[in-house]
């Protein structure tokens, strides 16, 4: 699982219907002390200043974990009410035709949240899905709070 | 700032001079023509070669001072004597003729002019003795014209040259202007026109609050010290923290690749509704300073207990103590989640064999499959974590989730329960098995409905509240102690009867709108003077 999505690490219902979410931020600090290349480190510093861990640095992948240090968690109320939320996550499913109408009423939240997340991995890819998900967080975070999704570097 | 130019002394006294310069031109005109019949404004034809001479030297802006005046008088004296010394030729008109010096003398001499006019038989003379004691006599009357022609071409001249040089004021403030114009449009100059803007608005931004609870401090206690290292933030990041921008002596360590959007505006507003009051409380008992209102939040209990209720941004200076509550040890990276499915703990792995097949194309994803769980029970027992790699320290307390109480704990009799930084510690060995309890719990900041789902990722970085242990190997954490953070909070601004303003920061309305209930509390009691 990539992009925003992976940040949410809860989502929540509010007492007047709307979505609370929660996100972490990761926290980086450059490995001073770590023998590494200025190629790596060069790297390693475009793709975290510009808050975007990319592909381009995948193969770096186990350094960027070691410097990860830490989250920065927030909670916010979202634009959207919880059911609104997984209403839409059930018709961006059921428009990619991965699921029939009466197979996704059967699911829970989590499951919803989940084969979302998982159809990004599956063998046959199909962006559309991707792109939907995407423009709904988009639409449901507020705008302040797009932030909380991207990583900081700190050293 | 370049209007500055049409208004000084000397911008007038060249438009004054302008005036009496031309009032003596008309004046030489009129005389000329009145007492000579000669139209001077013809002055060009009769020395041309003069003409241009001073011409040239006018151009010449770069010679614009007092010798280069006397340098032209001294070129038309020249240049006119010569004229009328060995040029027999009427100038303007025949009258000229006259007028023509009738007499040179080469040797020194000094002679009544007088005796001379008798002698010539003309009817006076005007002498004249150069340096080397030659003298010369001319026509009175000549002279005076001379003189006249003198005035006008110098005259002249002079009103060219003022010109010159109004017009290179004019093109001096066209060119100043357009800079000016350029550089109120320039991002870097217009944030330092805002940061002084800033100093001048904040009330000493050199010393600012002198004390432990100085929000912008980054001395004092609790460790913090001096962040001499540069803070390389996001593009993201919208707003440059007014504490970068006031940071006297220290600005330079901020990168100005962040995006700037504080403006004057935008602090004035801070101030209109804060006045001096820019300073709460934020979190882990530090001082905020309020840095931008996104807008006021209506609330009708708010209202009815007279407090204002603001959605605001608040910056300070975080040390990586409170990092460190967040913090998801390395540790825990070495720690792996199972990854066979477990349907009986209601993990939504599960999710794989439930999906798997249906139309065939919704796989297990290997690569990072989330671990997401449904928590649809009051108290419900999550995954285990499987330490493959190594020892692990996990800490009971509460989550960053709101509303949900996480507890870790362990079956296998290899764990120790140990004290570190005060605080109980599981110590797992290698291979334990460390589970997770969620219990949902009401929240003070949020009023989160229990009734529905919770989804829950449970990831290694966001577990626990409460920091992990402080890894080894972090060396660069002992150098960069401290740094500004920014966060958005709600403030509740209460004023007693008395005058007296109290502002209390909350991360919600409802947090902000109870924190000020107890400080309300405790004005209207210090104010009757119970205790």
């Amino acid at each position: 699982m990539k992009g925003i999505a992976e940040s949410v690490i809860a989502l929540q219902a509010l007492k007047n219907g709307n979505l609370l979410m929660t996100v972490k931020k990761d926290v980086y600090i450059k490995p001073l002390g770590n023998k590494v290349s200025n190629e790596v480190s060069c790297k390693l510093n475009q793709a975290l200043t510009t808050g975007v861990v990319s592909d381009s640095i995948s193969d770096y992948k186990e350094m960027v974990e070691a410097c990860k240090v830490s989250n920065m968690v927030t909670t916010f109320e979202c634009d959207v009410t919880y059911d609104d939320f997984f209403s839409s996550i059930k018709s961006i499913l059921t428009k990619a035709g991965y699921f029939d109408e009466s197979e996704i009423n059967s699911f829970n939240s989590g499951e919803l949240w989940a084969a979302i997340n998982c159809s990004k991995g599956r063998n046959n890819p199909q962006p559309s899905s991707d792109t939907r998900l995407n423009v709904l967080l988009g639409n449901v975070i507020p705008e302040e709070h797009l932030d909380s999704f991207r990583p900081v570097l700190f050293g | 700032m370049y209007k500055r130019f049409y208004t000084n002394q000397e911008y007038a006294q060249f438009l004054r001079a302008i005036v009496e310069i031309k009032e003596t031109v008309k004046n030489c005109i009129s005389v000329a023509q009145e007492k000579y019949g000669v139209d001077l404004r013809e002055a060009a034809q009769f020395t041309p070669s003069t003409y241009e001479n001073i011409s040239r030297r006018v151009d010449d802006r770069s010679a614009v001072n007092g010798y280069h005046y006397r340098s032209v008088i001294a070129d038309i004296e020249t240049n006119l004597s010569q004229h009328y010394k060995y040029n027999a030729l009427p100038v303007f008109t025949k009258e000229l003729t006259k007028s023509l010096p009738v007499f040179i003398s080469k040797t020194p001499m000094k002679t009544d002019a007088t005796i001379i006019d008798e002698a010539i038989g003309l009817p006076s003379f005007y002498s004249y003795t150069d340096n080397m004691g030659a003298t010369s006599y001319f026509n009175k009357e000549a002279a005076e014209f001379y003189q006249l022609i003198s005035v006008y071409l110098f005259s002249k001249c002079f009103l060219t040259d003022i010109r010159g040089h109004l017009d290179k004021i004019h093109s001096y403030c066209e060119k100043t202007g357009l800079e000016d114009h350029l550089n109120n449009r320039d991002i870097d100059k217009i944030r330092l026109k805002t940061i002084e803007d800033i100093k001048e608005l904040l009330p000493n931004p050199y010393s600012r609050w002198d004390g432990d609870f100085d929000p912008l401090c980054t001395k004092g206690k609790g460790g913090w010290s001096t962040s001499s290292k540069i803070l390389l933030m996001p593009n993201g990041y919208k707003e440059l923290p007014l504490n970068a921008m006031a940071f006297a002596g220290a600005f330079e360590n901020y990168d100005l690749r962040i995006p700037f959007m504080s403006s004057k505006s935008q602090i004035d507003e801070v101030k209109s509704i804060f006045g001096d009051e820019l300073v709460t409380n934020v979190a882990d008992n530090k001082r905020g300073l309020i840095n931008k209102v996104y807008g006021k939040v209506e609330d009708s209990e708010a209202d009815a207990e007279d407090v204002s209720l603001y959605k605001t941004k608040v910056i300070y200076f975080r040390n990586f103590q409170t990092l460190y509550k967040f913090v998801g040890d390395s540790t825990l990276h070495r720690m792996s989640f199972w990854d066979h499915n477990d349907s009986e703990k209601n993990c939504l792995h599960g999710i794989s064999s439930k999906v798997s097949g249906k139309k065939g194309n919704i796989q297990r994803n290997n690569y990072s499959f989330p671990n997401v769980y449904n928590v649809d029970k009051e108290e419900q027992e999550l995954r285990f974590l499987d330490t493959t790699s190594g020892k692990v320290s996990v800490q009971k307390g509460s989550s960053v989730i709101p509303g949900f109480d996480l507890e870790a704990y362990t079956d296998k009799v290899t764990y120790t329960e140990a004290t570190k930084h005060n605080k109980v510690l599981f110590e797992a060995a290698y291979g334990a098995e460390v589970g997770f309890t969620t219990n949902r719990v009401d929240s003070s900041e949020w009023d989160i409905d229990h009734s529905k789902d919770a989804v829950i990722q449970l990831t290694p970085h966001a577990l626990f509240k409460d920091r992990f242990m402080i890894p080894q190997n972090r060396r660069p954490v002992k150098e960069v102690s401290s740094f500004p953070a920014e966060e958005t909070r709600y403030i509740a601004v209460w004023k007693s009867d008395t005058g007296h303003k109290e502002v209390v920061s909350g991360t919600s309305p409802k947090r902000a709108l109870s924190n000020i209930r107890r400080r309300i509390r405790k004005d209207i009691v210090d104010s009757l003077n119970i205790f």
